[in-house]
């Protein structure tokens, strides 16, 4: 994982700097020999993630006599964005583009996207008043608008509803602190004092945490990144709580080779999981000993505040212009309610917007799946933290020397904060 | 003695089994009904074989059109390399010409610079010679490389001279010197180079990836990722391994041939010079 970011980076790096020469070099507008305009669309996930994509393409041609889109899959999130900087600096490339939060800052300023403001705001535009919280603002780079949520996710409490039961606990936790002291509750011990069952697994993933920190008033950095505060009091708070459950063995944070956290949870081994409704389906289908429930986040004094994940879709600027007006007709397509509520049914990703829920009623009156949903008003689309692999790095980091190496919190975070520091000063200079 | 013929036994079988380890649970992780390593009922041994794995890696993605690719370009990308190493190796070991010195160190110096640096170059290569998107670009960039030169040019040198003189006296050119005498003599170490050569236009992932956007052009370890989940939605392990073991069958099979020439050109080579 370390290895591949460092290689996606290290090309991104040397990629960025030809592109600043070569990106404006766009290729003029592609026609099939049918007249229509094509559009390609490159993009990641698989399964049916990847599948839906396909067959939104699909539709989307047959629907119109203008453009094909043409749909090309570039693997993960991490390989897709390495050949859209090597294709980039190459004058080359797709016209539309899945990409995932992290490259979303780097990518605007090296000029590679396309601002969409006025395509939103325009007679063709989106009616964005029905997304959730801040979403629109997740694609926000010094005054434009270069991404848009497409495969939105939110975070999602699994718990084993029999350990609940057997602890007489009734309902799952309403806030982050009665999380923490449930995950004691419902951890059992053989008569040697060794655990048989956690009360809570954690993802190696500080995703979860995020939400944590916030709903109780922390903050990792200013959107600016002038103030980075990695070390602020609620994150050692967090921290030392979680630092402790996993000391007594309350909590445990499963390597990923022996299936991680879902791995525990399913088996039995864990009460509680913070996860993504990504998964859904195959963890209820695996749960087969007990029976599985799923909640919302806590909330925290600030009251409920989740982080999303998931991606985006995001236009180059290679696109010619007489090419993009068709280019945005294929991303408002995708944004539909219709299609969004397609593709949420399809992928296991969310039906993100309230029109898209209206599409997708029957659907979603699964009681799990309506929870999940219920989930989507407390988004936070603020992406400041994902947008910069500086500070996502160290936070990375720290999460594995604290909860996996024990080593002391407020040492850790601190160092973590310097890291991010010097490191964002490096991504934030001038190009 | 028996008794250090014993720990040496013992100790070789502790190395044996670490190293096979991670290959036998790639094995039995393939043969196991799905999402047994993530509900914990994945077993050193499967109850039942579940060889449906392997048709569902295949079915997951065009893996014929896959391993064709692969194949094709993987062997003439080796053979364009072999052959461009052999005639370099030579030059480097036997002819005299100026500068050579500075040459040979020029060569062998360009395995210093990271593949990574190279990409970016090399795309636009591709992209001048309009060959994205096709078989000249998964087999030409790839075949300039210095190792088998290297390799070949440390294993020339320790050639008599003497065998050489004598095919000079019996009337033989430079080029009937190389094809008569060096390669028959040098056959581990092609092998060897040829084992290492293709292995890495089997196993390489980027540069496919970069220089190739449809299905009908991808290679093996691209398909791997049509099989691949991301962190959100977790792996299908078994799925996965299948699909791996699968990839990686061709070239055991390689492997297996050439074994003997393989182990002995590489320890020859990197000994003498």
């Amino acid at each position: 994982m370390n290895k591949n970011r460092r290689l996606h980076r290290s090309i991104r790096t040397f990629a960025l700097s030809l592109c600043f020469v070569l990106f404006g070099c766009s290729s003029p507008q592609q026609d099939t020999a049918d007249g229509r305009t094509e559009i390609t669309y490159w993009r990641t996930l698989t399964g049916g993630a990847g599948d839906a994509q396909d067959e939104l393409a699909e539709q989307f041609n047959d629907t119109q006599d203008v453009a094909t889109v043409s749909v090309e899959f570039q693997g993960g999130y991490g390989d897709l964005a390495a050949k859209l900087m090597t294709a980039a600096a190459g004058g080359t490339g797709p016209d539309v583009t899945q990409l995932g939060t992290f490259e979303i800052r780097e990518f605007a300023r090296a000029g590679l996207l396309v601002d969409l403001t006025d395509y939103i705001n325009g007679v063709s535009g989106i009616d964005t008043s029905d997304w959730p919280g801040t979403m629109l603002d997740a694609g926000r780079v010094e005054g434009g608008l270069y991404w848009l949520p497409f495969n939105v996710t939110v975070p999602v409490l699994y718990f084993n509803a029999d350990a609940f039961a057997e602890a007489q606990i009734e309902d799952p936790p309403e806030t982050w602190d009665t999380l923490f002291d449930l995950a004691e509750s419902l951890t059992t011990r053989d008569s040697n004092g060794n655990v048989i069952r956690h009360g809570l697994a954690l993802w190696e993933s500080t995703w979860p945490l995020l939400s944590a920190i916030w709903s109780e008033g922390g903050e990792i950095t200013s959107p600016d990144y002038a103030n980075i505060t990695l070390d602020h009091p609620v994150t050692v708070a967090l921290y030392s709580r979680l630092q402790e459950l996993v000391n007594s063995g309350a909590a445990i944070v499963p390597a990923k080779a022996s299936g991680g956290h879902r791995a525990a949870f399913t088996s039995g081994r864990a009460a509680m999981i913070l996860d993504s409704p990504a998964p859904y389906a195959e963890i209820l289908r695996q749960s087969s000993s007990f029976k599985p429930k799923v909640a919302n986040y806590p909330a925290g004094s600030q009251g409920k505040i989740y982080a999303p994940g998931g991606g985006g879709i995001a236009m180059l600027a290679r696109t010619p212009t007489d090419q993009r007006e068709t280019a945005w007709s294929f991303i408002r397509y995708l944004l539909q309610p219709e299609q969004i509520a397609y593709y949420a049914k399809r992928s296991g990703y969310c039906a993100f917007t309230t029109s898209a829920q209206v599409v997708g009623e029957a659907w979603l009156a699964e009681p799990n799946r309506k929870v999940i949903h219920d989930a989507l008003p407390h988004l936070r689309g603020d992406f400041s933290v994902n947008m910069s692999p500086a500070i996502r790095n160290a936070f990375d980091d720290a999460f594995r020397r604290i909860l996996i190496r024990g080593e002391d919190v407020v040492t850790v975070l601190r160092e973590a904060d310097e890291i991010a520091e010097r490191y964002i000063q490096r991504e934030l200079a001038p190009r | 003695m028996n008794q250090h013929r014993f720990i040496r036994l013992a100790g070789l079988l502790l190395i044996v089994s670490v190293l096979t380890l991670p290959f036998y649970w790639m094995v039995v992780t393939a043969l196991q009904p799905p999402g047994a390593l993530v509900t914990g009922a994945h077993a050193w041994w499967p109850s039942e074989m579940h060889w449906a794995n392997f048709s569902d890696a295949w079915n997951a993605a065009p893996f014929g059109q896959f391993f064709v690719n692969s194949a094709a370009t993987g062997v003439a990308a080796t053979t364009i390399q072999v052959l461009g190493a052999i005639l370099m190796a030579y030059a480097f070991a036997v002819i005299q010409f100026p500068a050579k010195s500075v040459i040979v160190i020029a060569v062998i110096a360009t395995m210093a610079v990271p593949e990574e640096a190279k990409l970016v170059p090399n795309f636009l290569l591709m992209r001048d010679f309009e060959w994205i998107d096709s078989y000249w670009a998964l087999i030409v960039p790839p075949a300039a490389h210095a190792f088998p030169v290297f390799v070949l040019y440390q294993w020339f040198r320790t050639i008599p001279t003497s065998m050489r003189d004598a095919a000079r006296a019996d009337g033989a050119g430079h080029w009937r010197t190389l094809w008569l005498i060096y390669v028959p003599m040098s056959r581990p170490a092609i092998a060897a180079v040829v084992v290492i050569a293709f292995l890495g236009r089997w196993n390489d992932f980027l540069w496919p990836l970069i220089v190739t956007n449809t299905a009908e052009m991808r290679t093996l370890p691209i398909g791997l990722a049509y099989l691949r989940g991301l962190e959100e939605t977790g792996n299908q392990w078994p799925v996965l391994m299948a699909g791996s073991l699968l990839v990686i069958l061709p070239v055991l099979l390689l492997y297996a041939v050439a074994q003997r020439q393989f182990v002995e050109g590489i320890t020859r080579g990197a000994i003498k010079g």
